[in-house]
């Protein structure tokens, strides 16, 4: 690429940074990251999600008490805020505490606000640390929250899912398909359970069975009766291929084309999330 | 007469929606990819930015003959339209044309080169694949025609970060904070873009 001389003289002296701050750039990652926290901290103190961000730098350092006492802040100047428990919940997935963040989640659900989008993103958090049962219901519970969609009997199953409550939440492992031949595509529990898996996952009689192959999650077809939205659904599908779960990706995109299947934004995204293979970023 | 009946066709085409269902998006990725783009072309089929998702879906699918061909159709649509042909870069860099992509974010340059956003989108891109020079030959030219635009600068430290280029990151992070430095956003974004490339984790 061809730059020109005077172009170039430009850059150059554009490029030239007060040397203290570049200075603190170039510091450890935490140091970075704690020094940004303050900073952060001492222009906004009050704000919920900035510090539940700084709990998550704190967390990074291997400082537990610290992060608990941001996290305690956080929820004391808006606990109703689902994103604040959002992000709780994911700082403490990123440092590896799993039943610390479901235990974030539940909270989200039992005392954030119905916030769509601050479930369906939390669906992904699940999906992406490889609890596909959890980030299902989270995003139905996501879908759900919408006050117009009424309880019928077309949908009492999923609603009744929700209304087992938050602390039903297990930590559920995806299982690796049965050994066992099964044409019919629902796992043999007591195969399954043979490999340690918890025979209680698996969908009990009288659901529909899943597509062949691995069966995870439940039948989400009643939600094609509501009118969704489609587009949240979109990045749960994503976050699905990511997590090498084509058939429950399926199952989303599927219900995002029923739910739109004339716009065009629609199926722009979803063949962009297979070129991707669902990758983060887009 | 022609418009109505590219209507009744996409019609038919998306009510023979029975084959758009569950077994077809968990059936072959090739397949999933192709009819993704037909249905979306089938819709939207003088749409620039469309057409480049198509082509993209394509690429994916390893069939460069007809990514191609809708890259050409796009590009004569909108051929100076920064958006489109940084869609198109981006679309031969993600699957690894190296050459094909440098040609295109060159037009970019080339075409509209007051597109600041775009621009700043380009060197996201080449930095994130560690075409440093590339990326900062862009940022540069966004720099030089808007020195506060600190959400770009912040964005442009994150690829370079993506790419292992620490020292690098630190100068635009540097620059954000120099023309922000009462702004908690720059400092929470920083303290993200090192969560999210898991600098620290």
């Amino acid at each position: 690429m061809r730059i020109p001389m005077a172009m170039l003289l430009a850059v150059s002296l554009l490029r030239a940074q007060p040397a203290d701050k570049q200075g603190l750039f170039q510091q450890d990652p935490q140091a970075i990251m704690r020094i940004c926290a303050e900073q952060a901290r001492k222009l906004d103190p009050k704000d919920s999600r900035l510090l539940a961000k700084c709990g998550r730098v704190c967390l990074a350092g291997g400082d537990r008490a610290q992060a608990e006492e941001a996290f305690r802040l956080a929820l004391l100047d808006d606990p109703k805020d689902a994103e604040t428990h959002r992000l709780i919940a994911l700082a403490w997935l990123k440092a590896g505490f799993q039943a610390e963040a479901l235990q974030s989640f539940n909270a989200m659900v039992k005392f954030g606000s119905a916030d769509r989008k601050a479930l369906g993103k939390a669906a992904v958090n699940l999906m992406d640390a490889g609890l596909p049962v959890d980030a299902e219901r989270m995003m139905i519970r996501s879908i759900l929250s919408n006050k117009k969609f009424e309880r019928t009997k077309s949908n009492e199953e999923l609603f009744s899912l929700l209304d087992q409550g938050p602390s039903d939440t297990q930590i559920i492992k995806v299982m690796p398909p049965s050994p066992v031949p099964n044409n019919s595509g629902i796992l043999d529990p007591a195969a399954a359970a043979a490999h340690g898996a918890n025979p209680n996952l698996f969908p009990k009689p009288g659901r529909l069975p899943g597509p062949p192959g691995v069966s995870i999650g439940v039948d989400i077809s009643a939600l094609i009766s509501l009118s969704l939205d489609g587009y949240d659904c979109i990045a749960f599908g994503r976050a699905a291929l990511r997590a090498k779960l084509p058939e429950m990706a399926a199952k989303w995109f599927d219900l995002t084309v029923k739910a739109r299947p004339k716009e065009e934004q629609i199926w722009a995204d979803i063949a962009v999330a297979y070129a991707d293979n669902g990758a983060l970023g887009e | 007469m022609r418009p109505l009946f590219l209507m009744a066709l996409a019609s038919m085409m998306l009510s023979a929606q029975s084959r758009f269902d569950e077994a077809f998006f968990a059936g072959d990725r090739k397949a999933i990819l192709a009819g993704s783009a037909e249905a979306l072309r089938t819709l939207k089929p003088k749409d620039a930015p469309y057409l480049v998702r198509c082509g993209r879906a394509y690429l994916a699918a390893v069939d460069k003959t007809r990514a191609q061909e809708l890259f050409r159709l796009a590009e004569a649509l909108e051929p100076k339209d920064g958006k489109v042909l940084r869609g198109i870069a981006d679309a031969w860099l993600k699957h690894g044309y190296k050459s094909e992509a440098l040609e295109a974010y060159e037009l970019v340059r080339q075409r509209d080169p007051g597109n600041k956003e775009v621009l700043a989108q380009c060197a996201v891109d080449l930095a994130e694949v560690a075409q440093i020079r590339e990326a900062e030959a862009f940022m540069d030219m966004v720099a030089l025609q808007d020195r506060d635009k600190w959400e770009y600068f912040l964005a442009f430290g994150k690829a370079l970060l993506v790419s292992g280029q620490r020292k690098k990151a630190a100068g635009w992070f540097a620059r954000a904070v120099a023309v922000k430095p009462k702004e908690e956003k720059v400092y929470a974004e920083i303290i993200q873009a090192f969560a999210d490339t898991q600098a620290v984790f």
